[in-house]
């Protein structure tokens, strides 16, 4: 870079960039340590409380907590919905379109994202008032069955009351990944496939034998994105899970309502803090392994 | 190869064709349908919502817009979402084009690179590993339930991905067209506001789309630094579709109220919204 500098060059960078340096800093960054600090604290904030250095106590507390590995059991479900049904769903869907199989492509792209813009807060009341007991999929069954009496309860039992949420998840984010496969399809060199196509290929085997192995570098970041996604995720399940009345208190528990109810509803800061710190551990754990293995498997690798 | 092959190769393609438009049209059906099942609900009675949650309405009840808006207080919580909304898009455009220009065409570039990868780390931070702290900070300060508050917090966690986007935006830009502006003796905030900004209007309506949906969107933050009176539509609305008083067709009113500004601006810029959704995700 060959630029030239200009007398004034100092003070007009500082004015550039200390405005955002500063609001990073003190809104993200500075509160993130804090927190990573705080779990190791019995510091809740009370008035008068004098605060103690406990090292790994808050953190013993939460893995002797059984709510704490219904959490965790709940967020691997969610893991796994995106890894095997909104990433697989979301790339062969983006492969029917890229092949252009399909008119129309443009609508049912628009159509497909359009759960992608809404809120995660409308989503959740959306599909609560669909599986909910007074909800819609009552009365649906209720028409199909011709059974008055048919109460629907997923959300009863804590066998099937995270299904509803992986239904949830499946409808807004398989568009996501569509698209995400479909822009980087689109620049793939379609004469490798005319070639493949002449050599005798069927669709099939262009789909496993080609595609899939070119996308493979997108495949794993997708599936790193979908892990921390499905880590962090609160809202929608937060709205979703029926927390009074209409559920079983805990059956649809994920780490970050488990940190809320701590943090924001019993007041216990510091424990909550041992939560989100721990969370912020298990996705870098999650994003370790999943490009180590996305390397493994990468044919086409080439550091 | 036999005419019967042809024949049977043809017929293969057109199953296959049709099955692929049977799939594309069920995924459709299925993405819409909870949509304007939730549209022509919310124009039905409490009452016959409960009795057939699937029959259109019979008399259209705009009344319960009427009443979603004033019962729940909905039409504050619309103009706080507003103004949330627009002041955070105006103050990261403002602020991170500054940063962009000055990390990617601007000297200390060795300084640049380790505030942009600092700063790049947020893109990666979700809201509730910052929640506890955050609150804490605020609450000491004065500032919760408060719009400042939630107006310096929307705008700090937008800025990462918008610096992330404009800094690769101005990158591209050629160096050229700065050193010739640097002979006609232009300096650098002449440079920034008549060179630079005019040449980003793409990547500044990406961000000022993304950021948009972000901060209308945005609940975990609002639900827990504002109260009733400085509340936007998402925290609003989950303490008004409170599942124990199932008032369903008010609830999805308020759901309408929400969704409609975003379906409007989705139909008007559905390109530019999904490149910018994609574009930060494709971030590596």
């Amino acid at each position: 870079m060959s630029l030239q500098r200009n007398k004034n060059d100092i003070p007009v960078y500082i004015l550039m960039v200390a405005p955002v340096l500063l609001f990073y800093i003190i809104i993200v960054a500075g509160p993130i340590l804090f927190s990573l600090g705080l779990g190791f604290t019995n510091y809740d904030f009370k008035p008068n409380q004098k605060a103690e250095f406990v090292w790994f106590d808050q953190y013993e507390k939460m893995f002797a907590d059984s709510k704490f590995w219904t959490g965790l059991k709940n967020n691997l479900f969610i893991v796994a919905v995106s890894l095997f049904g909104q990433i697989p769903f979301g790339l062969v869907m983006a492969y029917l379109l890229y092949r252009k199989r399909v008119n129309f492509a443009n609508f049912f792209q628009a159509m497909v994202f359009l759960p992608q813009v809404i809120s995660t807060v409308v989503v959740g009341i959306l599909w609560r008032n669909f599986f909910g007991i007074r909800g819609a999929a009552t009365g649906l069954m209720r028409l199909l069955t011709d059974n008055p009496k048919f109460v629907f309860k997923w959300f009863l039992s804590p066998h099937t009351a995270m299904i509803p949420v992986g239904i949830a998840l499946l409808w807004v984010y398989t568009g996501y990944f569509m698209l995400v496969f479909l822009a980087n399809l689109q620049k793939f060199d379609p004469g490798i496939i005319e070639a493949a196509q002449i050599d005798g290929a069927t669709e099939t085997q262009i789909f496993r034998k080609i595609i899939v192995p070119a996308l493979a570098g997108v495949i794993v970041i997708n599936s790193i994105l979908a892990i921390s996604g499905s880590l962090k995720g609160f809202d929608l399940i937060f709205v979703l899970a029926p927390n009074d009345g209409q559920g079983i208190a805990n059956a649809n528990l994920v780490l970050p309502t488990y940190m809320y109810h701590y943090a924001f509803r019993a007041n216990k800061y510091a424990f909550g803090s041992a939560i989100s710190t721990t969370i912020v551990f298990i996705s870098v754990a999650f994003i370790g392994i999943a490009s180590f293995v996305g390397k493994r498997l990468n044919p086409m690798r080439e550091d | 190869m036999s005419l019967s092959g042809i024949k049977k190769k043809s017929i293969k393609a057109f199953v296959g064709k049709i099955s692929t438009y049977a799939l594309f049209l069920s995924y459709t059906i299925l993405t819409i349908y909870p949509l304007f099942w939730l549209a022509y609900s919310s124009l039905k009675t409490n009452h016959a919502i409960q009795k057939n949650a699937f029959s259109l309405p019979e008399i259209p009840q705009f009344i319960n817009y009427i009443e979603a808006w004033e019962i729940g207080r909905l039409g504050l919580s619309f103009f706080n979402s507003m103004i949330y909304t627009v002041t955070s898009v105006v103050f990261v455009l403002l602020s991170a084009m500054m940063a962009s220009y000055a990390f990617a065409k601007m000297p200390f570039k060795r300084v640049s690179k380790y505030i942009y990868i600092f700063i790049g780390f947020g893109i990666l931070i979700s809201t509730h590993s910052v929640i506890i702290p955050l609150f804490i900070m605020l609450l000491k300060m004065g500032l919760t339930n408060t719009r400042l508050g939630i107006i310096l917090t929307y705008t700090a966690v937008s800025l990462p991905l918008a610096i992330f986007l404009g800094t690769e935006y101005i990158k591209g830009l050629p160096d050229s067209l700065i050193e010739s502006a640097f002979i006609d003796g232009a300096g650098n905030i002449r440079m920034f506001l008549s060179i630079i900004l005019p040449m980003t209007v793409p990547v500044m309506v990406t961000i000022g789309i993304m950021t948009g949906l972000a901060s209308w969107n945005e609940f975990l933050l609002g639900f827990i630094i504002s109260g009733p009176a400085t509340r936007g539509l998402p925290p609003a609305l989950v303490a008004f579709a409170n599942p124990r008083t199932p008032n369903f067709h008010l609830q999805f009113a308020g759901l309408m109220i929400s969704i409609l500004p975003i379906v409007v601006t989705y139909s008007i810029f559905n390109r530019r919204i999904t490149r910018g959704v994609v574009a930060g995700a494709i971030k590596g």
